[in-house]
């Protein structure tokens, strides 16, 4: 019989550098799991991604056994990547510093949507775009 | 150590964005904690950011409550927009998974007894081994630890000498003498986890012969070993493989485990070219443990 679900804990966090520090140190041990051998698990199979910020998805069963899915990075890394900058705007409602097309929040929004919770893809789009335009990004038509 | 604790609750539409504005500030990490919206979409989503402890946090707070209240500007629905700082220190959380730890059969003769619990052995030759992990890796609980220790009992003969490079909470060296290891040489660089393994040490006074030495995998070794064990990540075993040989007797065995699946191969072709033979893979889960020799 499969285990029980009891509790779902979602992360962002740097690749190949989790430590017992917050926030997985006070996420897992609230949810009764084991520290260490987490942050062993997720180094081991993040290290290659070294720098990005990793969303991971961890599955806390009745007797404290997880297990965890990584993630596509979040929806604002991969706006600056289909922009092509490296930074948002400090100030983006009067400095803009990049542009994206509605192709390309199309694109990031079905990869994203279930991630990001949304009903459907123009939920999910309406939700990139917002994210985009909070980073003084110019959304296109 | 302390950190502040920043919940946001906030509309699921402007999640995104705010994780990113919390990243941008210098959070550690993000929580999204969705269970309530989940069950009902007109809930807000907490999310919460990590920050340490600097004499500039008022101005990132400043910023950070700017940046979010700018969000309604770019067309996202916030929702109720209310945050809650806390500080948080580690001492709250490290123990709420000990409630969750106990006695673990590793083999038919090999027991793990967390250190605050009573256990009587079920048979003579039964060998239990007390442990308080503290904050260390080595609770026995991880299929590394499982496939190691399963090794040891495997591969160690009577009287053989030991080194652990990556001791952990000393559960590997601790077994070992348990095991009937002539002397154990257990190195690890992270402080707290040498104090654990130090008191875990202590916690099994029927162990004389083993000890716990501060050391960059192998830069501090002092003697050569009849068999060597390394439960430690792929990267490091890569690091750790060149210098084995100095410290491996002839025909010692090299016992390796934290490797992820998708890495047997390199490390597989590290211990060919440093003269090794494997002489046995075990897998457990999506981990490998590998036994292999000095081809000498």
């Amino acid at each position: 019989m499969a285990k029980k679900v009891v509790n779902v804990v979602k992360l962002q966090i740097p690749a190949g550098k989790a430590t017992p520090a917050p926030p997985v140190g006070p996420a897992l041990g609230q949810a009764g799991i084991n520290i260490m051998g987490f942050t062993k698990e997720f180094n081991a199979r993040t290290a290659d991604q070294a720098g990005m910020i990793i969303p991971v998805v961890i599955n806390v069963y009745e007797d404290r056994s997880f297990d965890f899915v990584t993630k596509t990075p979040p929806a604002a890394v991969l706006l600056k990547k289909a922009a092509g900058v490296e930074h948002g705007s400090g100030e983006p409602n009067t400095k803009k510093v990049a542009t994206v097309t509605k192709a390309q929040v199309k694109e990031i929004a079905e990869t994203k949507m279930q991630d990001l919770n949304a009903a459907d893809v123009e939920a999910a789009m309406r939700m990139i775009e917002g994210t985009a335009r909070s980073m003084g990004f110019v959304v296109e038509d | 150590m302390q950190w502040n604790k920043l919940i946001i609750s906030i509309d699921n539409q402007a999640v995104a964005a705010a994780s990113e504005i919390l990243l941008k500030a210098g959070s550690l990490g993000n929580q999204i904690d969705d269970l309530a919206f989940q069950n009902d979409p007109q809930q807000p989503v907490k999310l919460i950011g990590y920050f340490n402890l600097t004499p500039k946090w008022e101005q990132t707070f400043t910023k950070i409550k700017q940046q979010l209240n700018s969000l309604r500007k770019c067309q996202l629905e916030v929702g109720p927009l209310d945050w809650k700082l806390v500080q948080v220190d580690e001492e709250t959380w490290q123990h709420q998974w000990e409630d969750y730890y106990n006695i673990q059969h590793i083999s038919h003769f090999l027991t793990i007894v967390p250190a605050w619990k009573e256990y009587r052995p079920k048979f003579q030759s039964e060998i239990v081994l007390h442990l308080n992990p503290g904050r260390s890796f080595g609770t026995g609980m991880h299929p590394t630890t499982v496939l190691a220790l399963q090794a040891l009992e495997g591969n160690l003969l009577v009287n053989q000498s030991v080194i652990d490079v990556g001791a952990g909470s000393g559960i590997l060296s601790l077994t070992a003498s348990l095991l009937g290891a002539n002397w154990v040489d257990g190195y690890e660089l992270d402080e707290r986890a040498l104090t654990a393994a130090k008191k875990n040490l202590q916690l099994n006074g029927l162990v004389k012969n083993v000890s716990f030495v501060q050391s960059n995998l192998l830069q501090n070794a002092k003697r050569p070993a009849d068999l060597m064990v390394a439960n430690l990540l792929p990267n490091l075993i890569l690091q750790l493989l060149p210098t084995v040989a100095h410290y491996l007797k002839p025909k010692g065995k090299l016992i390796l485990s934290g490797i992820i699946l998708d890495k047997q191969k390199i490390v597989e072709t590290e211990l060919f070219q440093n003269h090794f033979l494997i002489l046995q893979k075990s897998q457990l889960k999506n981990w490998l443990g590998i036994v292999a020799q000095k081809n000498d």
